[in-house]
């Protein structure tokens, strides 16, 4: 499927530095200027990345990328699948289960965001 | 020489570390050293991310204090393929070092006006450096956590609006489990990929992996 570009292109350039003399108190002046003095605070809001699984009885997904086991990863299976009221080569079923599955969201989650789309 | 790369941005959970893993972990899977810089208090990246068990050895990591980022960009230089500095998020003195010692600043942003405006504010930030300096940093903004499947209006609508502007944008990544995992698993995109273990792993790598040409392509479009 989709292999990852070929080894050459991903290796790094070679950057030429000759040691050239900054004015390393203008530079520093410059972020001050620009507001990068103030002291920092914590990075991120704690997203809880390895949380044990959660599988929701909605099967909602809202586990998504938690789970420790990969099999609970998938929402359960009737609950996944909506019943397309139209004929669906099975080529675009798979499809849309794997976007589902590549996003932790059931068919449901997905048929709604597809309406809210073209509302 | 080596290649150093900061993840740049005063806005927190914007994806920093997890670019800095992700590119991290491609490198590395392409026969190249790399070292990560974490200068966030935290220590994710060396406390939570980084185990010698399961991530290659291709990698290290270090923390250092914001204050100490050029000197430890100093000390290991020329001892990696490239350098990866991974800062907290806020306007603090950590990401103003971290641009300092960049050859590439990769500014990851949310596609939301809130993100933007910090995204362009390190951008701008860049530029001036840029004409004060006699070395040019080069400073690009990342989408991150686009949704794969379908966009909402405003989702599209910023993202032209942003261009059309004039921000540039180097690349895309989006919304996926496996960059996630990275963390759960303590690993990299090439390891989540083997045995399709995390279903969207490969297609993760393979958007690092143009993202990294990308880079290429800006370096040699500027040094000819
Ligand atoms: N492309 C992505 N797909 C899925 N989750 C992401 C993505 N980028 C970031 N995240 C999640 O968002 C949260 C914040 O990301 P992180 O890299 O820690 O941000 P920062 O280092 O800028 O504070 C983390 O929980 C991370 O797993
Ligand atoms: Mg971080």
């Amino acid at each position: 499927m989709n292999e990852p570009m070929s080894r050459a292109s991903l290796r790094p350039p070679s950057i030429k530095r000759e040691p050239i003399e900054e004015d390393d108190a203008k530079l520093t002046e410059l972020a001050k200027n620009n507001g990068f003095a103030a002291s920092g605070g914590p990075s991120s809001p704690p997203e809880p990345n390895r949380a044990p699984p959660v599988i929701s009885p909605q099967g909602q997904g809202q586990g998504q990328g938690q789970a420790l086991s990969l099999r609970e990863r998938r929402p359960p299976k009737e609950i996944r699948s909506v019943a397309f009221n139209c004929k669906m080569k099975p080529s675009v079923k798979a499809r849309l289960d794997e976007i589902c599955v590549e996003r932790g969201i059931s068919q449901a989650d997905l048929l709604e965001e597809l309406v809210a789309q073209y509302e | 020489m080596t290649f150093i790369i900061a993840c740049a941005s005063s806005k927190g959970g914007c994806g920093k570390s997890t670019l800095a893993v992700a590119i991290g972990g491609v490198y590395a899977s392409n026969g190249s050293s790399v070292l990560l810089i974490d200068a966030d208090t935290r220590r994710r990246l060396e406390d939570e991310w980084y185990n010698p068990k399961t991530v290659s050895s291709n990698i290290s990591v270090i923390s250092t204090r914001s204050e100490d980022i050029a000197k430890a960009v100093e000390a290991q230089r020329d001892k990696y393929d490239v350098i990866i500095i991974d800062v907290e998020g806020s306007a603090n003195w950590g990401l103003a070092e971290a641009i300092k010692a960049a050859d590439f600043c990769l500014v990851p942003s949310n596609v939301s006006f809130q993100d933007l405006r910090d995204a362009q504010r390190v951008y701008d930030h860049v530029e001036s450096l840029n004409s004060e300096s006699k070395r040019y940093r080069h400073c690009w903004i990342v989408w991150n956590r686009v949704p794969p499947a379908i966009r909402s209006k405003e989702m599209t609508a910023t993202m032209e609006e942003a261009v059309a502007n004039g921000l540039r944008v180097i690349g895309t990544v989006h919304e996926r489990d496996a960059y996630k995992a990275m963390f759960s698993y303590q690993s990299t995109l090439d390891k989540l990929r083997a045995g399709n273990a995390v279903p969207s792993a490969a297609k993760a790598e393979s958007e690092i992996a143009r993202l990294i040409t990308a880079m290429h392509d800006e370096l040699q479009k500027k040094a000819a």
